[in-house]
């Protein structure tokens, strides 16, 4: 399944909520946490990151990983805090919405 | 920004980082470690392709792309530099005359004048009438007039009225003509103007106590008094009267008044002088105890006020309004109907107007050479464009996006058209300098500003777009796999329309420039005549103008009788005589008519008042009949000798001699007998006139006056004695000037003359660029068609069927520009003539020959290449692509 821009976003601020991750990590959390039903283009991961690191949302270190790899480590800054609470609220209030316009499950036919 | 722009080696390591994560989580899971490296890999996709996507998104590649392009355009230039410079120059010549213009346009409308301050504030108002035939245009105020102004307009904080003319100064020495402007006291304060020294006439100043006050321009301060400081208190004799300078104005300033713009003579005023001086120093002006309605009907006056804060130019309107309808029942006969106009900015709209046209009358021609030069750019770059195709086309399919290489195209004509606006902005200075020495009297050196130089770089940018485009887009609209395939033609010889209709565009417009610049050269260049050979040393013209003493008419006439008494009397004199006209003057058209024609339809002739000796000192004798007797030069005009061209024009095959002409306005006509005829004299005094009618010159009296002096030997050592004669008789009067008749022609044709030669250079350079382009453009088209043709001579096609087929498209190019040119000189000549008394029609031996000479160029441009492709083995043509 592919995602929209703002969608991608936003699931790599939430899965930098807790600890600071690299690229390969960040896809291999989405996927994984997501039941492997959601796979991150790496053509569009990347893009992303630097979209967000442009908006001072994350900064990068270069840092060493936990098999003694160098890699480049994102961490949420507080302003990306603060945009992941406002937005992650949004997103739910949004889903909500539609689930409740759509309406219980209706078979298709 | 506070992160660091990363590179692209770092973000090339974190991919690289990526991948490695990502295997050692694969070989983590089981997997062999070859087939992991590999999967990982896969798994990433295009590494290049995010790579290359991390670049561009980076801030600043826009930028970066731009100076690659640039750095690739130079290049490109560099590989042709003839192409580079000749485009450059073509079209920096064409952008400074725009450049040129436009900052004329900015100095004269967005600019303050120098020395007055915030001058939108200034308002200019002027009264005018309906009448039977609609609305007269506002004219200046007469005295009644200004009065009324002067307290009727609350609007205004301060109002002020001047007028330009001409007066007789005097230092120490001889009296000088000087430019100078009688102004009212509050003159300077509504403009805001501060002195450089010394103090201005304000509106507190009671005119009685300043009556006798000079204001000197800045100019005029450094000429005669050499910037001394000891200036103020020093005394001017203007006219006949003491002034006492009392102020010096800050350099630069000119009040509102920029000057005439074709004649220097009447431009920027040198002296400030209170109006109540004004019956003094101006002749035949009504004064205040003149009857009212010759004191209404007396207009000289110009009136600007400066708007309060807060009044607006409605208000102003709605005032001058009040007080035309004030005129009207006051003056029920000279002021029915009046109106009033305010304008804003003072008149500079209507200087603007006036200084542009002038502008673009003379720089016409170089417009068209900006033409021509575009149209050769065009297609030049059209004809790069294709030869480039298969350059274009391999980009194109190295993936390169056809904006981009259309942007790399544009940035070609891009550089180029910025450096022609670089050397543009140059060439504008010197054209504008130069301007302003020989032709327009701009009132001060024209500024190159910001605003002028943003112009001028969108003017070029906009140039290059429009030019470069076209090309551009066609060049990457190209069949790649055909590009790709066979070079050249691939690309396509398209029988483009575009092309040719630039080649006749071009022709066209320069053979339309030669016909005007022949039309020019041939004005310029009249066969000398031999009168003007026999006396070019040996006669002198002395230019006075008694007006500068306002002179009354019996006065004047006294003084010209008087002083040509003592000239002729001069030892070493031959013949002396004067006239109201000088060298190469144009004659006023007076209506003249024969018994038996409707007098209330004249024609409009030529009239030459000429007094004294004026036929002897010009060396004119008659051939036919005779010349005016001392009798007939002394009383009132019954006789009259008419040039050959007048007898050509009105009584060809008639006996001229015994006719009679009704000679002006039907209640006060003159009537004389024709008792001579000279030959046509043009080349001495006359403009072009189309037939001349002379008479004694008692009719009425002339201020300007020509004094024509013929001397026995070399005239250059009278010129002293004649001064101090002229002097003799009343040294108030100011000596204009004093020129042999050689110097005053060649003064008077000089402009002429420069102006054909410089239009003369320009229609051979638009000339040669034509023809060069021509054969450019003709001769790769018809290279271009190689392929065809060898299909054609391998299907047996004769060589001569070929050429001759190739020989027809180029008759039908040049055909088809002769023909608009043609029509374009033609219109061009047309217009020229109603412009300018004495231009002759188009030259047509000449006209053809140039015209020849162009379809010449396009005959062998196709004919050497056709013959080429001809004459090469089928085989060969088919294959060496």
């Amino acid at each position: 399944m592919a995602l929209q821009q703002g969608t991608l976003d936003l699931l790599i601020l939430r899965t930098l909520l807790f600890r600071p991750e690299h690229g390969q990590g960040i896809a291999r959390a989405i996927q994984e946490s997501s039941d492997e039903v959601i796979l991150v283009e790496h053509g569009s991961l990347y893009p992303a990151l630097q979209r967000l690191e442009a908006q001072r949302l994350v900064r990068a270190e270069w840092g060493v990983s936990d098999n003694q790899r160098r890699a480049r480590y994102y961490e949420l800054t507080s302003r990306g805090r603060k945009h992941l609470a406002a937005e992650a609220g949004r997103w739910r209030a949004m889903t909500a919405a539609i689930g409740r316009v759509l309406g219980p499950a209706l078979a298709e036919g | 920004m506070w992160f660091r722009k990363r590179s692209d080696q770092d973000f090339a390591e974190e991919i690289e980082s990526h991948v490695q994560l990502e295997t050692d989580r694969l070989i983590a899971t089981g997997v062999a470690p070859a087939d992991a490296r590999s999967a990982a890999a896969r798994a990433f996709g295009n590494r290049t392709a995010a790579r290359e996507r991390f670049h561009e998104s980076r801030g600043g590649v826009l930028l970066e792309q731009l100076l690659q392009d640039l750095r690739y355009a130079a290049r490109a230039m560099r590989r042709t530099p003839w192409f580079a410079l000749v485009a450059t120059l073509c079209l920096a010549v064409g952008i400074s005359v725009n450049t040129a213009a436009f900052s004329v346009l900015n100095a004269v409308m967005f600019r303050n004048y120098p020395g007055v301050v915030r001058q939108r504030e200034i308002t200019a108002v002027r009264i005018g009438q309906d009448t039977r035939w609609g609305r007269s245009s506002p004219e200046y105020a007469s005295l009644v007039d200004w009065e009324l102004l002067r307290t009727g307009m609350p609007a205004f904080s301060g109002i002020a009225a001047f007028t330009n003319l001409q007066l007789s100064a005097s230092v120490k020495g001889e009296p000088q003509a000087v430019r100078g402007a009688l102004v009212s006291n509050g003159y300077f304060d509504v403009l805001g103007t501060r002195p450089a020294l010394g103090r201005f006439m304000t509106a507190q100043d009671d005119a009685r106590d300043i009556e006798q006050a000079v204001v000197i321009s800045h100019a005029w301060w450094k000429r005669t008094f050499g910037q001394s400081p000891d200036v103020i208190g020093q005394v001017v004799t203007i006219g006949t009267r003491f002034f006492t300078i009392i102020g010096v104005a800050p350099e630069g300033f000119f009040g509102l008044y920029p000057g005439e713009v074709i004649d220097p003579d009447l431009g920027a005023a040198e002296l400030f002088v209170p109006l109540a001086a004004a019956p003094h120093l101006r002749a035949g002006m009504a004064t205040p105890e003149s009857p009212p309605s010759q004191v209404v009907e007396d207009r000289w006056l110009q009136v600007f006020g400066r708007l309060k804060p807060g009044a607006t130019l409605a208000d102003a309107q709605h005032q001058a309004g009040a007080v035309a309808t004030q005129l009207a029942a006051a003056y029920p006969v000279e002021r029915k109907n009046a109106y009033a106009q305010v304008s804003t900015g003072g008149d500079r709209a209507k200087d603007a107007v006036e200084m542009v046209s002038a502008m673009v009358f003379v720089m016409a021609v170089p417009v068209i050479l900006l033409l021509v030069a575009c149209a050769n750019l065009a297609n030049q770059l059209l004809a790069r464009a294709i030869q480039r195709a298969r350059e274009i086309a391999v980009r194109l399919s190295l993936g390169a996006t056809r904006g981009r290489v259309v942007r790399q195209l544009l940035a070609e004509t891009a550089l180029l058209a910025l450096m022609a606006s670089a050397l543009g902005v140059l060439f504008a200075r010197w054209l504008l300098d130069g301007l302003r020495a020989w032709f327009i009297a701009l009132p001060f050196r024209i500024p190159i500003d910001g605003r002028v130089l943003l112009f001028t770089i969108a003017l070029a940018l906009v140039t290059a777009l429009a030019f470069g485009l076209t090309p551009a887009l066609r060049a990457t609209r190209t069949d790649l796999i055909g590009a790709l395939k066979d070079g050249s033609t691939g690309a396509g010889y398209r029988r483009s329309r575009l092309r040719s209709a630039l080649v006749v565009v071009q022709i066209a417009a320069s053979l339309g420039l030669i016909a005007v610049s022949t039309v020019f050269v041939q004005a310029a260049h009249r066969p000398a005549s031999t009168a003007l050979d026999e006396l070019a040393n040996r006669a002198l013209l002395v230019s006075m103008n008694l007006d500068l003493l306002a002179f009354d008419s019996v006065t004047g006439r006294a003084y010209q009788r008087a002083v040509l008494d003592r000239l002729g009397h001069l030892p070493g004199v031959a013949a002396a005589g004067f006239a109201p006209f000088g060298m190469f003057d144009m004659l006023s058209g007076v209506p003249i008519s024969e018994p038996g024609q409707d007098p209330s339809e004249p024609r409009y002739d030529d009239l030459a008042e000429v007094s004294g000796d004026w036929f002897d000192a010009t060396n004119t004798r008659a051939l036919r009949g005779r010349l005016f007797s001392a009798a007939e030069r002394a009383g009132r005009p019954t006789v009259a000798v008419v040039d050959e061209a007048f007898v050509r024009r009105n009584w060809e095959g008639t006996e001229p001699l015994g006719r009679t002409l009704r000679i002006g306005a039907d209640s006060v006509a003159t009537v004389v007998t024709v008792i001579g005829v000279v030959p046509e004299r043009r080349e001495v005094s006359f403009r072009e006139a189309e037939g001349v009618v002379f008479i004694p010159g008692n009719r009425a009296y002339n201020p300007r006056t020509y004094f024509y002096i013929r001397t026995f030997g070399d005239a250059t050592p009278l010129i002293g004695p004649i001064r101090a004669a002229i002097r003799a008789h009343d040294s108030r009067v100011p000596i204009l000037w004093v020129r042999t008749f050689e110097d005053a022609s060649a003064k008077e044709v000089a402009s002429l003359t420069m102006l054909a030669s410089g239009l003369a250079s320009l229609g051979t350079v638009a000339f040669a660029l034509a023809a060069l382009g021509l054969f450019g453009v003709l001769s790769f088209i018809v290279a271009q068609r190689r392929h065809e043709i060898g299909i054609r001579v391998a299907l047996g096609a004769r060589r001569v069927d070929v050429t001759w087929m190739v020989l027809r498209e180029a008759l039908g190019l040049g055909a088809g520009g002769v023909l608009i040119g043609g029509m374009l000189a033609v219109a061009t000549v047309t217009m020229l003539r109603a412009l300018i008394h004495g231009l002759q029609p188009l030259d047509l031996p000449v006209f053809g020959a140039m015209s020849a000479a162009m379809v010449m160029v396009a005959l062998i441009a196709s004919a050497l290449p056709a013959r080429r492709a001809a004459s090469v083995d089928p085989m060969t043509a088919l294959r060496v692509e």
